[in-house]
């Protein structure tokens, strides 16, 4: 008995640590950075005195620490994740790219910073997510939009605006307000399989990734022109978000204050990185584009009553409440592109819902096809979670008692049988009581 | 895991490890970045929220030269927590940087007296017991802290400590602090090197600056100078030139103090050394302009400035040696190296540049300063051609002579059967040879859809660097996936060594037309996008009459019950069988209501209402319809 005892919870401790997973919305602000040498945390650090303004609780690591866990007790320690740390081979502690996915397909965030040099953990990863880095020594070279502030090998490049992403939520106002960025890093492809990448920040077509060492280019660059991705992000299934900046300098404090003035003489007073990786950083936590669904209702629009099951050609109502997670609290959402489909294997209704207040309604008819239907919202935007919601109903065709009655048409055939009843009735008292021996009695 | 292989590991790990580091890390000093530190006071001094911001503030606005309102004195009053020694400390520190501030010093006597009498305190505490008590005049037992401070010293050992302890001794009489200002050079061993550039304490920018800064201080008390390596000082103004903005306002103030120190002619002073003309030198830009400073940009004295060597980076050539530069400024902050020589060719260089003070001061750091340069070269494109030939006869080809920058007015047009071969070659304007570039890309881009579609261009091995690129549109069609639509063609070439990069439109309008159907580009964005509504198409109810045609036949169905009454009529019609009774009446009450529950079976009921009526109504029917049979049976029989 004892044993058993002893299995049984060794089991149940063994089913919380595979089956522990994150908040899905960013109420929960445990953030561990991870860095190759402390100095980072100096030379970032109005990078990470804004996410501490934010209330992030940030624990610094080096990333080669021996220590390094992110699971204690079966139980996830931190809900995102900062890997500044591209120089690292391998991390210390219980953390590899492994891990780093299990802790993404548990619904955790993670925000990675490249380099010249990327460590294989990191190059695995990103791999995991269809991420390729360029080979290390890399780095994005444009000869025709470098600051003057470079060494001389036109690395440390301007990146437009107008190769920006243009979603306010992942990129916040950087797009609007349409200050250059300075980049100084490695360029990175992606897997054109993988529907779920999305290009944040992408070089200029003259921009590509090379050796800048190199005399000539002795093979294809790993990228070349537009494709040439300085930022990009993922949204997993799970709506977890891994973010993959280039250039582990695009949010150092340098950067971030830094006038611009490009090769052309194009000046600005500041540049826009400090904006975008802000508004990065917002969206990989889930501090912006969360969404959730509740109060899910349906009901007929005749008496509001939700039956437990419709009928078919009925008119009926759905109605659902949508939220937004706006920096810490859930606000309405007011999208007006939220569909509902009606679907039995295939859909036979898609409605675009109204939107009032974030009560989102839609009205329509019962199709004419009985069986077993989905009302199904699947709302999938750029920026935003994947909300996917599904209930089910029954549809049933007419009872016996439901058909119409009064046809028009056939009235002549309701008339000849009551005309025949009326004979009858009448007929019944001829043949009873008629008698043909007295002609002189007469009724009526 | 044996030695040797560990000893593998730490080979592999090592470059990258301190590649990493020297890449964080600017090479040689830099002026320090006094707006970043200035803005950083000023918009502090918008609004205080504490009393150790306060004295940061006004602190670090002092050193900087700004002397700031006396009004601040009321801030100071405000915030104060008279309880607080270390609140007392930057309370009188802050007032102390205002000209007319006093603070009523009684107030604060007996928490200063309590802290420096108790056996709690630390050295920290006791440092700001003492400052306060000197900033307000009050008297202090100086043997008493002394050995307090060594009773402190044997059980606190943190570097933080000691520097608490420098700070205290700064503040008692001359021999006292000459006796801390002998443990200095002890302090400095403690401080960590990173990569033989930088020293720097555990903790930081900030702890870094106190703790040098309290160096100083307590320097300065004892009247002696700061006995430790330059090559160490070097090091840490190193690490402190390299931290352009800090984020608390406490390392700015001790940063600003440090500098302020480091700058003073009292001290050894390191020397700045840097480039301020662009890196790239061209025949516009033929001189490399190097100002010699101190860490706050101010000039330090004439001196001579020798550039010892300057090599190229990749075979270690030696293009220059021994070279003076020539002083450009009269305040002698900026000299001259005139560099631009059709001698020198194009490539990345290391100006290694030594000093020479003439007036014996106190400068460091006058060796082994580096300059990076680079040499480019102006470049034009030459013999550029674009052929237009056909796939099976490479005979029957077309050549267009083109000329940068102009583009080809006419639109080009091409289908499967033909490539399009573009040649082309670069010239150094100056030394007339033709040169290699890092860059040189074909570009088409779709008009449409903006799609680029890159090759590149490769050059032939003899010695012209002759650049061609040949797209095939049968066997390239799948870059373009098939798409046949109208093309922009651009040609780019780029290099680190090229004074300008080129992107040069070749042709604006150019039609390509492929063999096989168009395949749609992968974009996974309307993945994104709201989908095509679907509104059901219900069955359509089937076709009846008009409502004339069911009229007349409901007609024609009532005539035969007319016809019956008619002729009933004519032909008469008697009810003399009629018996008298309930029964009869009974009987014909509930048969005429079965056929009206027929009615409203039609009308209203449904089936099993109309059964079970239908039940009730034919029990009377039954027992009423027998009886009425059955008199009418027995009357007949007495007939007969």
């Amino acid at each position: 008995m004892a044993r058993l005892s002893i299995i049984c919870i060794g089991l149940i401790l063994f089913v919380t640590v595979w089956s522990s997973s994150l908040n899905i919305e960013g109420s929960s602000k445990r953030v561990l950075v991870l860095l190759d040498n402390l100095a980072i945390r100096e030379t970032h650090s109005f990078y990470f005195k804004q996410l501490r303004d934010r209330e992030f609780d940030l624990t610094y690591k080096s990333s080669d620490d021996s220590n390094l866990q992110l699971v204690k007790y079966g139980e996830y320690i931190y809900d995102h994740i900062i890997l500044f740390a591209p120089g690292t081979k391998e991390f210390g502690g219980r953390l590899d790219a492994e891990i780093l996915t299990q802790f993404v397909d548990a619904g955790g965030n993670v925000l990675v910073a490249g380099s010249h040099i990327i460590g294989d953990a990191i190059r695995e990863f990103a791999g995991e997510c269809g991420i390729e880095f360029a080979d290390d020594k890399n780095a994005v070279i444009d000869h025709l939009n470098y600051d003057v502030n470079d060494n001389g090998q036109h690395t440390l490049i301007i990146a437009s605006p107008d190769n920006l992403l243009a979603s306010e939520l992942i990129t916040g106002e950087a797009k609007k307000v349409g200050l250059p960025f300075l980049f100084r890093g490695i360029g990175m492809s992606s897997d054109s399989e993988n529907s779920l990448l999305l290009d944040v920040l992408t070089g200029s077509s003259s921009s590509y990734t090379a050796n800048p060492d190199e005399k000539t280019l002795t093979e294809y660059p790993t990228t070349v022109g537009k494709r040439t991705l300085l930022v990009s992000v993922l949204q997993a299934r799970n709506n977890a978000r891994v973010g993959f900046v280039g250039s582990l300098d695009f949010f150092s404090n340098d950067f971030f204050q830094s006038p611009i003035q490009s090769n052309d003489g194009k000046k600005s007073a500041k540049s826009g990185n400090e904006e975008l990786a802000i508004a990065l950083t917002d969206w990989v936590f889930k501090q912006r584009g969360v969404l959730r669904a509740r109060n899910i209702r349906h009901y007929l629009k005749q008496d509001k009553t939700t039956p437990s099951f419709y009928t078919i050609k009925n008119d009926l109502v759905f109605n659902v409440q949508f939220d937004e997670f706006v920096h810490g609290k859930w606000m309405p959402f007011n999208g007006t592109d939220v569909q509902l489909e009606f679907v039995r294997i295939d859909p036979f209704v898609r409605t675009t819902m109204k939107n009032n207040g974030g009560q989102l309604e839609a009205q329509f008819r019962v199709p004419d096809t009985y069986g077993i239907y989905k009302f199904i919202i699947d709302y999938n935007r750029i920026g935003y979670t994947h909300l996917f919601s599904a209930t089910q109903v029954s549809v049933h065709p007419l009872r016996h008692t439901e058909y119409e009655r009064f046809i028009t048409s056939a009235y002549p055939y309701y008339i000849s049988s009551f005309s025949m009843m009326v004979g009858a009735f009448l007929l019944s008292f001829i043949v009873l009581y008629h008698r043909d021996e007295m002609p002189k009695t007469k009724v009526e | 895991m044996t030695s040797t292989s560990l000893m593998r590991i730490i080979i592999f790990i090592l470059p990258i490890f301190s590649w990493y580091i020297t890449s964080t890390i600017a090479s040689n000093l830099n002026i320090v970045n006094l707006n970043g530190l200035k803005a950083q006071f000023q918009t502090a001094i918008k609004s205080f929220s504490d009393v150790a911001s306060l004295h940061y503030t006004l602190g670090g606005v002092k050193e900087l030269g700004v002397q700031l309102p006396d009004s601040h004195c009321n801030d100071i009053k405000k915030l104060v927590d008279k309880s607080n020694v270390e609140s007392i400390y930057h309370a009188t520190e802050a007032a102390k940087t205002l000209v007319n501030c006093k603070l009523p010093a009684e107030d604060y006597r007996s928490t200063l007296t309590s802290v420096l009498q108790s056996d709690e305190s630390k050295t920290a505490d006791i440092y700001y017991a003492v400052c306060s008590s000197v900033n307000l005049g009050l008297n202090i037992d100086e043997s008493n802290i002394e050995k307090r401070l060594n009773t402190l010293a044997k059980t606190d050992d943190s570097i933080l400590s000691q520097a608490y302890g420098l700070l205290t001794g700064a503040q008692l009489s001359q021999p006292i602090a000459k006796y801390y200002a002998d443990t200095i050079n002890d302090l400095v061993q403690q401080a960590d090197e990173i990569d033989g550039r930088i020293l720097q304490y555990e903790g930081g920018i900030g702890t870094t600056a106190f703790i040098v800064n309290s160096f100083y201080e307590v320097a300065e008390k004892a009247g002696v100078s700061i006995k430790t390596d330059p090559k160490q000082l070097i090091k840490f103004a190193t690490y402190f030139s390299s931290k352009r903005h800090v984020a608390t306002l406490r390392s700015a103030y001790y940063l600003t103090k440090v500098f302020k120190h480091l700058c003073d002619n009292k001290n050894p002073v390191p020397i700045v050394v840097s480039r301020i003309s662009p890196s790239a030198i061209s025949p516009q830009n033929p001189s490399v302009l190097v100002s010699i400073t101190n860490l706050l940009g101010q000039p330090v004295g004439e001196m001579s400035v020798v550039a010892e060597s300057a090599k190229r980076k990749e075979d270690g050539v030696v293009v220059i040696s021994k070279q003076k530069l020539i002083s450009k400024a009269s305040d002698f902050s900026v000299y001259e190296l005139p560099f631009y020589d059709t001698k020198i060719p194009r490539g990345f260089y290391t100006i290694h540049l030594t000093l020479t003070a003439r007036n014996e001061g106190k400068l460091i750091g006058l060796t082994d300063n580096i300059i990076d340069v680079k040499v480019t070269s102006e470049g034009t494109i030459e013999n550029a051609e674009l052929i237009v030939a056909d796939r099976d006869h490479g005979a029957q080809s077309k050549t267009y002579k083109l000329t940068y920058p102009n583009a080809q007015s006419d639109k080009l047009e091409l289908d499967y059967h033909q490539k399009l071969t573009v040649k082309f070659q670069i010239k150094d304007k100056q030394s007339d040879e033709f040169m290699p570039v890092q860059q040189a890309f074909l570009r088409f881009t779709n008009k449409q859809s903006k799609k680029e579609i890159i090759y590149l261009a490769e050059a032939t091995d003899n010695g012209n660097s002759q650049y061609k690129v040949e797209v095939d549109l049968t066997t390239n069609a799948n870059d373009f996936r098939y798409q046949s639509d109208k093309y922009e063609l651009v040609l780019i070439l780029g290099d680190s060594l090229l004074q300008n990069a080129y992107e040069w439109i070749l042709n604006n309008n150019v039609h390509l037309t492929f063999h096989e159907d168009s395949l749609p580009d992968k974009d996974y964005k309307n993945l994104y996008l709201p989908r095509q509504e679907i509104i059901h198409q219900f069955r359509e109810d089937e076709k009846r009459p008009p409502n004339i045609v069911a009229f007349v036949f409901s007609t024609l169905a009532l005539l035969p019950l007319l016809i019956l009454l008619i002729l009933w009529l004519k032909l008469g019609f008697n009810l003399s069988g009629l018996p008298l009774g309930l029964s009869p009446l009974g009987f014909h009450i509930s048969h005429g209501a079965a056929f009206a529950l027929m009615f409203f079976y039609w009308k209203y009921l449904d089936m099993f209402q109309t059964i079970r009526y239908l039940a009730l109504i034919s029990i009377p029917l039954f027992l009423f319809g027998h009886r009425v049979l059955s008199t009418l049976a027995a009357r007949r029989e007495k007939k007969a």
